[in-house]
């Protein structure tokens, strides 16, 4: 199968490394490589969808499955975009460390984790790859072991992050209890078969484990302490690309929740909603607190992060409350959240990457020593004011439009108190993002150079070009924002199909 | 009988949700996180046994889960030596350094 093939392209890297020690700079191309050559094959799945391979365990019916929809590709290519973008801007960024073919080996690991968790047809592989991507990261985020800041953030996200992962994992044991199998296709037709033979309670706390053990991975609102402190500890890169696991821990959730709970049955809708406006609001009154400009970005990773919640919780709401007739204010909402993880996935990647070349000069990420940088390093400050101006949702930047979709669907039905309650904190904060993000735009490009980035040059070409390649797409999102939405909703339709 | 074992393994994830939520020590900490997979594991072999027969998938997952359990704290561990090295104690309190 084309699929496994591309998953597994990522793990002989292992034995590769050892031998290419000797010329450093191949396994650099190589890894970048293999991730650019597994997101071509990904790409090329798509004709073939919906395509399911099945691993007989002990000639079980439901053995381990990998299942491709419309939605596995759809997470699969923007995750594995920005993987291979990392691992580019690392080639000359990471130049300063040792130990870099373990961070090769690690990165791979990662993106074989997050193809996996998308291919994923049943909940234990989805579990199984979750876990390796959290691994990885974890070893990632506290890779540079010498300095305290990464070990107290890497050890804070650890044992956050784990006890997420082991509280969705009870509720998928209690979820093999209730049905006997795990896998999504099964379980969708037999959760929806045994509703009201089983007690409406062991189902509802099933759906709460789920969502707080992958709430806590995905960083919103009450469980989001650790998320300031690890992407200080973390090199640039790694930061950015924690926000794809974040977006995967926010898939895992939507996979297992409207595959399995279909939301015309199950009322969950206000949970993700009142998560998400806390998430919203928490991260941004936090994120303008913030003097250390990483700091920034991760609270409103944060508020990002609540926007996805909101979009996915207000379309769940509607959909149980409402019917079949909410099911365009449905969609939208869904369109909505699918563009979003698309912008913030590249939208933050690029900031961080961009934070780390601007502070290349002054050494320094307070926000008070970046200002007026943009000016001496003219593509990173062009392709941070998109970065930022897209992500604050400023017109016509795709930021906006993802915006737009969430906000219109909550607006849809404006006499219902809990949607219009969301749709006032929608307006207000996306109203404060903007706000926040012009305003660190302004400091960074207009202001007058600070004393120690006087002799600021523009950094080298592989620094600048993965971020000149991501604020392009976000552009052309923009331009081409027909086929984005398109796209979306046929990866919509496929998680119902399957 | 099978409704006593779940309740027993709900008792142990208290047990260690509270070990995990009040502890000082970081090492407590991470056994605290071995008694909630060590449950897991035990919970999801209960849900595979009906009766004479035992359901082989259950038992898969068990396994599977244990080894990640065990990389997982291997993991921990290995960073608790580092925030010894850093910090010269392994206590929560110590780890307050990062602000703003």
């Amino acid at each position: 199968m084309i699929l496994l093939s591309c998953s597994a392209l990522a793990v002989p890297v292992i034995s590769k490394l050892g031998d290419y020690i000797k010329l450093p700079k191949l396994r650099d191309v190589f890894s970048v490589f293999v991730l650019a050559l597994a997101l071509i094959l990904t790409y090329m799945l798509i004709p073939s969808t919906p395509l399911s391979y099945r691993v007989e365990v002990f000639g079980g019916p439901y053995g381990v499955e990998l299942y491709v929809s419309t939605m596995s590709i759809y997470m699969a290519v923007i995750s594995l975009v920005m993987l291979s973008l990392v691992a580019f801007y690392s080639i000359k960024y990471m130049e300063v460390d040792n130990r870099l073919d373990r961070y090769y080996t690690l990165m791979l690991t990662l993106a074989t984790g997050v193809v996996g968790v998308v291919f994923s047809g049943d909940f234990f592989t989805l579990y199984v790859f979750w876990e390796l991507i959290c691994i990885s990261s974890y070893t990632l985020v506290s890779f540079r072991k010498y300095r305290w800041q990464a070990v107290e953030g890497g050890i804070k996200y650890l044992l956050m992050s784990t006890v997420g992962s082991l509280i969705a994992l009870y509720g998928i044991s209690l979820l093999y209890g209730v049905t006997g199998t795990l896998n999504f296709s099964a379980l969708s037709t037999i959760i929806s078969a045994t509703q009201y033979s089983v007690p409406d309670i062991t189902l509802y706390s099933i759906v709460t484990l789920i969502i707080v053990g992958f709430g806590v991975s995905a960083a919103v609102a009450p469980f989001h302490s650790w998320i300031p402190d690890a992407y200080v500890g973390a090199p640039n890169c790694i930061a950015s690309l924690s926000t794809v696991v974040l977006k995967i821990a926010a898939f895992c959730i939507i996979r297992g929740l409207i595959t399995v709970f279909s939301p015309l049955n199950f009322d969950y809708g206000f949970v993700l909603i009142s998560l998400g406006v806390l998430s919203l609001t928490l991260g941004n009154l936090l994120a303008v607190m913030q003097r250390d400009i990483r700091r920034l970005l991760a609270f409103s990773s944060v508020s990002n992060m609540g926007y996805i919640f909101t979009g996915l919780g207000v379309g769940t709401y509607l959909l149980y409350h409402y019917g079949y007739q909410a099911s365009y204010a449905f969609e939208v909402a869904m369109i909505g959240v699918f563009l979003h993880m698309l912008n913030h996935i590249f939208g933050k990647g690029l900031l961080f990457m961009a934070v780390g070349n601007l502070s290349q000069s002054t050494k320094s990420y307070y926000i008070s020593k970046l200002e007026g940088l943009g000016k001496k390093m003219p593509i990173t400050g062009l392709s941070a004011s998109i970065g930022l101006l897209g992500l604050g949702g400023v017109p016509p930047l795709s930021g906006f439009w993802s915006k737009l979709f969430i906000i219109s669907a909550a607006a849809s039905v404006i006499v219902d108190p809990i949607l219009a309650l969301a749709l006032a904190f929608l307006v207000f904060n996306s109203v404060f993002d903007a706000a926040y993000y012009i305003w660190v735009f302004q400091r960074i490009i207009f202001k007058p150079t600070v004393e120690e980035g006087r002799s600021a040059t523009e950094v080298s070409v592989f620094m600048w070009m993965p971020i000149l390649i991501l604020a392009s797409l976000l552009v052309i999102i923009t331009l081409r924002l027909d086929f984005f939405v398109t796209f979306a909703q046929v990866a919509l339709r496929s998680l119902f199909g399957g | 009988m099978y409704s006593m074992l779940v309740l027993f393994t709900f008792l142990l994830i208290s047990l260690s949700i509270y070990c995990i939520t009040t502890k000082k020590s970081i090492i407590k900490t991470v056994i605290g996180i071995e008694i909630f997979t060590s449950s897991i594991n035990l919970n999801f072999v209960i849900m595979g046994a009906h009766g004479e027969s035992v359901d082989a998938l259950a038992q898969s997952f068990a396994i599977i889960s244990i080894a990640i359990g065990a990389s997982v704290a291997a993991l921990a561990l290995a960073l608790i030596i580092n925030v010894y090295r850093h910090y010269g104690k392994v206590d929560w309190d110590a780890l307050r350094r990062l602000k703003w």
